[in-house]
């Protein structure tokens, strides 16, 4: 596909998420030599871009209900603070965690490189950020017609929470894609059972391996069947996971206000108090009441 | 004349392959003509305006408001049922959409979409099969104190039990796309929770359908918008404390 058309400029970086989620990137006979190929500047700008456009869609709380209550500056002054954060927020999440994320790799005996498990980064990131925006319309329709704050909060961390396990499900199955590639697994080609194909012809039976690859639609975060996770992918992930999800959290946290009550005066960074597990635990409280 | 009967006749047997969710028979009849995604729409936006039309007039059948007062009424309940609809569907589509690509059943999704839209077609065909009895439960009621809330209560069943049938329509439509593949049923899963989650909130924005017979005609209601939810729960809390 990718060989076919040529495409340029945006609109190949576009494609080149589309790809992502597709699972053609990533499909097992595409990854080669440990290592996913994608324009990793293109898929970064869309990256950021979407989460841009997320951004927005959490400024439309302020925009609709800060706008009632004060003046219409505040409201434009916080999204365009919600727009600058979201992108904040993953990308400093990646800084901070990247250096240990590589380290643990390399000890734990993965050969991955540097620049693979950069890419494997960002592709995660761009399954993370795509599912996050299109929830992007239903946010910013409950900000529209929500006046309550706790509700908009918690719906925002739902959001969050799904949109990254989705991203951490494609990451694990990446992982396991480029270990099982790169222990020799040759497998991969025909181990797809027929259950999963699809409207394969009837002289599938005897077609070669790569006729039946054709018509199984690759899925960008389901594994193989029969293909089990290996020990080590187990464990880089397992530390990954835990890593990414407890300093994403602490950094959504740190980076506050993102939604902006409604009844605060305007800032860009709130005072550093408590944590995020507490404040969450808190704010399912304060709707009750 | 005949020209016009054989069209009537077209309609029928279209309004009865959306009740009963045949159209989507891509693989056992690949030559029956299927209905196309416009023509769903089509439904949707002659059937629903025509229940909503019915559903605004309660309050010129029950207290004889003049029609020239109970026609603005009529009109926004007629725009309210393929706008909630319609609106519901375009907010929770991105997200079927790409979680649709994530699992890798992308090939499927215009089917897919075909289903929905003809499940909601059949939801508003269902509706306006029920409009008759809307207006008869208008008229009964309408003598009675409580005749307002027992109409509410009335399009609230009416409501809750189309979309009930639209479900069993939905999985109806979906199931040649679960025999090719199994992910699909989760997916319908996670449309219905999708679509409801934002139906609901949906509905409550787009208040009134009905038209309290005591308030002016508002497209919306004058007090600022609330969330659905919010109030259910705080309304069980208060029960409960």
């Amino acid at each position: 596909m990718i060989e076919k058309k040529q495409r340029v400029g945006f609109k190949s970086w576009i494609f080149a998420v589309d790809q992502i989620l597709r699972g053609e990137t990533t499909r097992a006979d595409r990854v080669q030599d440990t290592d996913i190929k994608f324009p990793v500047v293109g898929v970064s700008l869309v990256v950021i871009l979407m989460a841009v456009i997320y951004g927005f869609c959490m400024g439309v709380f302020s925009l609709i209900h800060g706008a009632e209550t004060s003046e219409y500056s505040r409201a434009l002054m916080q999204t365009f603070a919600s727009m600058t954060k979201v992108p904040l927020l993953y990308a400093l999440t990646l800084v901070v965690t990247f250096p240990s994320l590589y380290v643990f790799n390399a000890l734990v005996g993965s050969r991955l490189q540097v620049g693979p498990v950069f890419k494997l980064l960002v592709a995660s990131l761009a399954v993370n950020l795509a599912v996050l925006v299109s929830m992007g319309p239903i946010l910013a329709f409950f900000s529209a017609s929500t006046p309550n704050y706790p509700f908009i909060v918690l719906l925002n961390v739902v959001i969050f929470a799904v949109a990254g396990f989705l991203g951490l499900l494609f990451l694990l199955q990446t992982l396991n894609r480029l270990a099982k590639r790169k222990a020799g697994d040759n497998d991969f080609g025909q181990a797809i059972p027929s259950t999963t194909a699809r409207a394969v012809p009837a002289q599938g039976a005897d077609a070669s391996v790569d006729v039946v690859a054709e018509f199984v639609q690759p899925s960008a975060i389901q594994s193989p069947q029969g293909h089990t996770l290996s020990r080590h992918v187990k464990a880089v992930f397992g530390c990954w996971l835990f890593l990414f999800g407890l300093v994403g959290a602490q950094m959504g946290w740190v980076l506050r206000p993102f939604v902006g009550s409604p009844g605060l005066p305007f800032q860009f960074f709130r005072s550093r108090e408590s944590n995020f597990f507490e404040a969450v635990s808190n704010t399912i409280w304060s709707l009750f009441s | 004349m005949i020209k016009s009967w054989r069209k009537l006749n077209l309609i029928f047997e279209t309004i009865d392959e959306v009740l009963r969710g045949r159209s989507n028979s891509r693989i056992d009849a690949a030559d029956v003509p299927q209905l196309s995604l416009r023509a769903a729409t089509k439904i949707v936006l002659v059937a629903g305006p025509l229940y909503g039309i019915g559903m605004g007039s309660y309050a010129a059948v029950a207290l004889q408001r003049h029609w020239n007062e109970q026609a603005l009424q009529m009109v926004f309940s007629g725009v309210k049922v393929p706008l909630l609809l319609l609106a519901t569907l375009l907010v929770a589509l991105p997200s079927f959409f790409v979680i649709n690509t994530l699992i890798g059943l992308r090939q499927d999704f215009r089917e897919a979409l075909r289903a929905i839209l003809l499940a909601q077609s059949g939801l508003t065909l269902i509706l306006l099969g029920l409009a008759p009895i809307t207006i008869f439960v208008y008229v009964s009621v309408s003598p009675l104190p409580s005749g307002y809330s027992l109409a509410v209560l009335w399009n609230a069943v009416a409501f809750g039990g189309a979309s009930v049938a639209a479900q069993v329509l939905l999985r109806k439509n979906y199931r040649d796309l679960i025999r090719i593949d199994d992910r699909h049923r989760w997916m319908v899963r996670l449309w219905i929770f999708l679509y409801a989650f934002v139906g609901i909130q949906m509905a409550y924005v787009l208040r009134p359908f009905i038209g309290s017979p005591l308030q002016s005609t508002t497209f919306f209601r004058e007090d600022p918008f609330e969330n659905a939810y919010v109030r259910v729960i705080q309304l069980m809390w208060r029960l409960f404390i």
